[in-house]
Order: C-alpha cells, then sequence, then structure tokens
C-alpha cells in the first residue's frame, strides 16, 4: 500500500471526474427494473419466464386480490398489478400513452372516458366480445353497446362496476324525531324543500348537507327538468334556457335549510356518521362506503332515489358515472390482456369477489342472490337496479371538466346570494360557448 | 499623444494558457458539469419545448398541431380566466410579498437580542419554512373552519362571527395571505444573518450623533440589509406567482373562481383538459410576468438599495 499523499490538484481531478460521471452512469444503468430483475432470484422470475405478463393499472387497491385469483387460475397469462392513486390516474395514464410506455390494460375514471375513446387509445374490443362464446350481452347491466362505450359503431371499453347513480341518503331517526314521513322513491324537489326547514334544527341537526353537489346531479336536476347543458350538435350551450334555469334555482333554493359549505368538516371525517344529518347526498348500493359513513351501519339511515323535480319527471333519466376498463390500443399482448379482461368482466369468482366490494355490472342480481348472505347488504347492493336502465353516462361536453368548472363557478355564486340563478347560468353560458367554440 | 502611441501598439503574442490553469478550468467544468447537464435537459430543453408548444394545439394523445399565436390571441380576447387568474395571483403576490418583507424583518429584529433560549425560539419560528405544502395546506383547512376552527373560536371570544374563510369570494384570498404569512421564518432567517453583518460601529456613531433607536433602525439597519431585502422580495415574487399546493388542496380554485392562481389554472389545462398547447402559452406569460417584474425591480434596486461594496 502506498503511503504517498494525493495533491489538491490531483484530488481536483479525481472528484471532478468522479462526479460528472455519475448522472452518466445513472443514466446508462437501466434504472430500478434493471436493479430488481438482477436482484431478484430465478424462482420469483419464473411465472414471468413461463406466462405472458400483462399490466394492469387499477385505482382500487382491494382489487390486487382479484389478480392474485386470476393469476393462480389462468396457465398462460401473468398480471401484473400496478395501483395508481385516483387523483393521478388520469394524468399518468396520458403521459403513459403518449411516452408509449402504457400499461396493457386500464381503469380510467368516468368524467375522462369520452375524450380518452374519441382519441382511440384503448383497443376496440367489439370482435373479442362477439367471438368469445362465455360472454352473453345481455346479461351486462349497463349495456356494454351502450353510446357510453362505442365510438363509431365499435366498442372500446367495458365498465368497471355497475353505473354509479346517486341517491338520497336520510336518518330515520332525525325523521322520526321531525314526525315526518321518510323519503321515498316517488318524492320531488317540493317534498324535501317542506321537509328540509321542519329538519333542520340549528347546531344540534342539520336537514341536509351543503347544497353543493356532485356533478352527476346537477346534471340529472337539469336534464329531468328538460334542460339540457349543450346542443345535440355539440355547438351551443343551453345552460340559459328555462328549464335549465329553473332546475337550478330549486337546487339553490336548498341552500336555505342546507348546512354551511365547509360546516360538515366540525363534524369528523364522515361527519354522516354522526347521525346530525338529515339527508344527503350518496352513491346507491355502494355498500363499502356506506359502512363508512354510517358508523358500520349502526346509525339507523337508509337511502333511495334522488327526487325529481315534478313526479314524474319531464324526462325520466338519471345521469351515471360510469368507470370504464380499456385494453390500451398499441399493446402487444392484446391476447393476452383479453384473457384477463373478460375474466374481470365476466368469470363468477371474479364476480363473487367484486360484489364484496362494490356493485357489479355482469349478472349482478344472481350474483347478489347467491353470494351475499346478510339480507340488509343484498337489499342495499340492489337498490339502483330498477333505475339502472334510466341511467346515461354524465357528460357535459366536449370537454367535460373544463365545462363542469365553468357551470360549477357560477353555480356558486348563485349558492352564495351574489347571483341569481338565471344571471349565473348565463354567464356559464357565455363561457361554455368559448370553450365548445375551441374544443 | 499617449492615446495615439496606445492605439498604435501592436497586439502581443498571444498568451498561451499554462497546462496548470488548463487543467483546472477542465476540473472546473468537470465540477459544474452535472448542473450544465440538469439544466440543459431538465431546464433550458423544457423551456424551448414549452415555446414550440404554445403555439401548437396539442391534446398529449396526438401530435402537435401547429396553431401559431391563436392561444395568445384566445388568452387575451376570449378567456375571462386568464385575466381573472392574473387578478388574483397578482393581489395575492402583492399583498404576500410586502406583508412578508414587513413581518419577516419585524420578527428578524426580535430574534436578534441577546436573551435566553434564543436558539429555541429562532427554530420554532423557521420550523413551518420545511414543513410540506400539503400537510401545511390540510392543518389550515382545519384552522379556517366556519364553526370550529381556532380563528373563528378566537374571534368568538372577544365578540367577533368570523366569516366562512374558505367559501367566500370575500376571505378566502385574504386567508391564503395568513397562511403564506405562518411560512415567514424562511425570509427571517436570511434577515437575521443579515442583522449580524451590520458593523456595531455604525451604531456608535449613530448614538454618538443622537440617533433615537428608531433613527438608528431607519438610517443604518434598513440601508445595511437592504440587499437582503432585495433578494427576498425577489424571491417572493418569483414564489408567490408560482402559488399552486394550498389552492389545489384546500379549494381547487373555489368558490367561484376566488383562488384561482395562475399556475393551477395552467394546470387545469394541461392535465384536466388536455389543452397542452394552451397550458404552455400560460406558462410562457408566466415567464414573461415574472421576468419583467424581476427585471423593474434591479432597476429600481440602484436607487433603493445600499451596497456596501460600491461605496468608492
Amino acid at each position: 500500500m502506498s503511503n504517498k499523499r494525493l495533491s489538491r490538484r490531483q484530488f481536483l481531478r479525481g472528484a471532478a471526474v468522479v462526479g460528472a460521471s455519475v448522472p452518466f452512469l445513472q443514466a446508462c444503468g437501466g434504472g430500478p427494473e434493471a436493479a430488481d430483475e438482477a436482484d431478484s432470484g430465478s424462482e420469483a422470475a419464473e411465472p414471468t419466464m413461463e406466462k405472458t405478463s400483462v399490466r394492469y393499472a387499477q385505482v382500487i387497491g382491494p382489487l390486487d386480490k382479484q389478480v392474485d385469483m386470476f393469476n393462480e387460475q389462468s396457465d398462460s397469462v401473468h398480471v401484473e398489478f400496478e395501483l395508481v392513486p385516483w387523483g393521478e390516474h388520469a394524468d399518468k395514464l396520458l403521459i403513459d400513452v403518449a411516452a408509449g410506455t402504457a400499461p396493457d390494460l386500464w381503469f380510467i375514471g368516468g368524467p375522462w372516458w369520452i375524450q380518452i375513446k374519441r382519441k382511440k387509445v384503448a383497443l376496440s374490443i367489439s370482435e373479442f366480445l362477439a367471438n368469445d362464446p362465455d360472454v352473453v350481452m345481455d346479461d351486462f347491466e349497463f349495456p356494454a353497446d351502450s353510446d357510453w362505450g362505442m365510438l363509431d359503431g365499435e366498442i372500446y371499453g367495458l365498465p368497471t362496476n355497475s353505473v354509479i347513480l346517486r341517491g338520497l341518503a336520510y336518518s330515520e331517526d332525525r325523521f322520526a324525531e321531525a314526525g315526518l314521513d321518510l323519503p321515498n322513491d316517488e318524492w320531488t324537489f317540493a317534498d324535501v324543500a317542506a321537509a328540509g326547514p321542519q329538519l333542520n334544527r340549528g347546531e344540534e341537526s342539520y336537514a341536509m348537507t351543503s347544497p353543493l353537489l356532485a356533478g352527476d346531479l346537477y346534471l340529472t336536476t337539469i336534464w329531468q327538468n328538460g334542460g339540457q347543458i349543450i346542443s345535440e350538435d355539440e355547438s351551443k350551450c343551453l345552460l340559459d334556457q328555462p328549464e335549465a334555469v329553473e332546475a337550478v334555482e330549486q337546487l339553490v333554493a336548498w341552500t336555505e335549510f342546507s348546512m354551511k359549505p365547509g360546516q360538515h368538516a366540525a363534524l369528523g371525517d364522515f361527519p354522516t356518521a354522526s347521525g346530525k344529518i338529515a339527508m344527503w347526498p350518496m352513491v346507491l348500493a355502494d355498500w363499502d362506503t356506506w359502512l363508512k359513513v354510517t358508523a358500520n351501519d349502526e346509525t339507523n339511515q337508509w337511502m333511495t332515489w334522488w327526487p325529481s323535480i315534478t313526479n314524474p319527471p319531464a324526462v325520466d333519466v338519471y345521469a351515471g358515472s360510469v368507470h370504464m376498463e380499456a385494453i390500451w390500443s398499441e399493446s402487444d399482448k392484446v391476447d393476452a390482456a383479453w384473457e384477463f379482461f373478460i375474466w374481470r368482466a365476466i368469470n363468477q369468482d371474479s364476480l363473487d369477489y367484486q360484489i364484496t366490494l362494490f356493485p357489479i355490472n355482469y349478472r349482478m342480481d344472481a350474483t347478489v342472490r347467491s353470494a351475499i348472505t346478510n339480507e340488509r347488504q343484498a337489499a342495499f347492493l340492489t337498490l339502483h337496479l330498477p333505475i339502472t336502465d334510466l341511467s346515461t353516462g354524465e357528460y357535459w361536453g366536449p370537454s367535460t371538466t373544463e365545462i363542469l368548472n365553468a357551470f360549477r363557478s357560477e353555480y356558486e355564486l348563485a349558492v352564495l346570494g351574489e347571483k341569481t340563478a338565471r344571471e349565473a347560468m348565463e354567464a356559464a353560458t357565455a363561457a361554455i360557448d368559448v370553450i365548445i367554440e375551441d374544443a | 499623444m499617449a492615446a495615439t502611441v496606445s492605439a498604435a501598439a501592436p497586439i502581443g503574442p498571444k498568451r498561451r494558457m499554462s497546462r496548470t490553469a488548463l487543467f483546472e478550468n477542465i476540473a472546473g467544468f468537470l465540477f459544474i458539469s452535472p448542473w450544465i447537464f440538469g439544466f440543459l435537459v431538465f431546464e433550458f430543453g423544457p423551456l424551448i419545448a414549452a415555446g414550440y408548444l404554445s403555439l401548437t394545439k396539442y391534446d398529449i394523445l396526438t401530435p402537435p398541431r401547429f396553431t401559431g399565436l391563436a392561444n395568445f390571441d384566445k388568452m387575451f380576447t376570449r378567456d375571462p380566466l386568464f385575466w381573472k387568474s392574473l387578478w388574483v395571483t397578482a393581489i395575492y403576490s402583492l399583498s404576500v410579498v410586502f406583508l412578508g418583507v414587513i413581518l419577516g424583518v419585524m420578527l428578524a429584529v426580535l430574534l436578534n437580542q441577546k436573551i435566553r433560549g434564543m436558539s429555541l425560539y429562532r427554530t420554532v419560528y423557521y420550523l413551518p419554512a420545511v414543513v410540506s405544502g400539503v400537510a401545511v395546506a390540510y392543518m389550515w383547512a382545519w384552522v379556517f373552519r366556519p364553526e370550529a376552527g381556532i380563528i373563528n373560536y378566537g374571534l368568538s371570544l372577544i365578540g367577533i362571527t368570523g366569516p366562512n374563510w374558505l367559501f367566500s369570494t370575500t376571505w378566502t384570498l385574504p386567508a391564503f395571505v395568513i397562511m403564506s404569512l405562518w411560512a415567514v421564518g424562511g425570509g427571517m432567517v436570511l434577515y437575521l444573518a443579515g442583522l449580524q453583518g451590520v458593523p456595531t460601529q455604525l451604531y456608535e456613531a449613530a448614538s454618538l450623533d443622537g440617533a433615537t433607536r428608531w433613527a438608528s433602525f431607519w438610517n443604518v439597519t434598513l440601508p445595511m440589509i437592504s440587499p437582503v431585502i432585495f433578494f427576498n422580495f425577489i424571491i417572493g415574487i418569483i414564489g408567490s406567482f408560482q402559488v399552486f399546493t394550498s389552492a389545489f388542496v384546500i379549494t381547487k380554485g373555489g368558490p367561484a373562481n376566488s383562488t384561482l392562481f395562475f399556475v393551477l389554472y395552467l394546470y387545469r389545462h394541461a392535465f384536466e383538459n388536455f389543452k397542452m398547447g394552451y397550458a404552455a402559452a400560460l406558462g410562457m406569460i408566466l415567464f414573461l410576468v415574472i421576468m419583467t417584474l424581476t427585471i423593474i425591480s434591479f432597476r429600481l434596486s440602484n436607487r433603493l438599495v445600499f451596497y456596501e461594496g460600491r461605496i468608492t
């Protein structure tokens, strides 16, 4: 070993060379996958050696067990489950598609689907569906060949779960306390408005959560009243038409007996679990969420359909959000991807597992009866089925989120009392017309 | 005559760089090469790309289509939210930068005293500057709650009914300004360093001249730390024009676009509306706005900032 000390200059030279090399070495290193591959033993690599491996991006974490079930059953395909946060899944998918690194199969939230579908990022699955002997098209709760999944006569995706329809949840205790009959599926806005003031007891209990609702409820209310967001040829916003304005006026009127926006936070993470709120909107049939927001179904609450302005409504329709599953059009493992794709959608083992998490989109009624033993849970899971046929996918126009934002900001001004509903909808119409023009 | 001689003098032989100097130059460049590489790849490259994309219609999924100045035309003539977001950001930025400087200097002066446990106080005041933005946003969302929030509770103790901070077109922006001032400790540390660099003999001289404490602060302290104030001012402008996290987490730009900050609006176009070309155009405008404000500040600094080294 030499005792010779490095001169200052030699040290500088050496350190600079090492410093400069690091990023280049990292860039050439092949990333974490390369390291993982090198680290993993032959045992871990075995499934991918024998089976075709496909990537599946999903936002619902518990579905990893469903993937495990498939991997155990399939001799030829191995699915790699990639959990993506809901808030980032659409951005991530778009960037992956642009970079050519998208997963072979993916989940996409309802609000983004139509734009994705129109770009033909998803593979047409019409032929696969037609040629698969196990598929019974009529058994889909939300039709696979509805406008929602189709473009130019081709089907591009299947719903992840049954159509998401929001209904009216209510506290039986609060209604009993006020001596009122419980809401039912024939309720109108007038019934809500009549019950509201009687259910409002200051800070002790509240008639209703904030009138700031979800996009599908605005849409349902406007559609049911005979209004439209945009014209059929998508050239003009129609929110300033009397039917739409009247619907918005009715929603804004609920401000009088609703909680103040933000006030619900004082009741904790799940304010409805406090039992202090008499009415609130919630997704029908979502048992898993129901347990969370009702303290494990122990607060004497139940649900019915969302009320319409009149009974019967001018148009019998509900806006539903449908999350979709699709195969990437550029995937080079289409057959393997299809094998999992259709197994996930129609295999009975898969359906039996999914029904424990959320309403499914294939043979829903039969699966509930065969797989669910808790009667109350079974009744809850099928609450939405009678109106599923009336549902249409939530769609605000060619730039859905942008149009919804334009509507919402003006609607908020109406709720705050800074504009009348008419003024707000006229301003929204002007803003949306510009958006449509550029779409 | 001398000038003539000088002008006519032949240019001497080009001096060759010694081996030592050459090696040291190469070593220097190698040392900074990771930064140069990072700057070219991750900053300058994207800047050029954004410049190009701002002239296109680009939805990420299909190739960009050149549209010339159409994005800028729309921005200036048909997009009220562009002006709204610029206005909201400008008001926020103005409030945050000026209040931030005033509070930061005041805090630094207080923490420059010689009392027991001063290190602890300094740490406590600096701590918010290093807490994650998302965590801070959630915490303030609780603080500003209309019924059970600590601010409204405090106001109720003195008989004032607090506003619905985060759902009022009047109060949301002030709420965000208050929120940002919580992190004033970041600038305070720099002011503190500046204060400790002020020579004590200047105070002694001022005292001998009969200056009051306020006169000493105004005529000695402020001019001496004016370069630090100027630095924080510039950094504050750049930072406040890029505010995003708190609005994204707490209000999503609402209510009624009252917290639609410019970068949030840019984000919406890029990642919610898939209008990457328009978002890039917004990015270019933000770049120009910040650059213009910075240039104006530097011009004004010649008159307002005192640099000790310039005294001749």
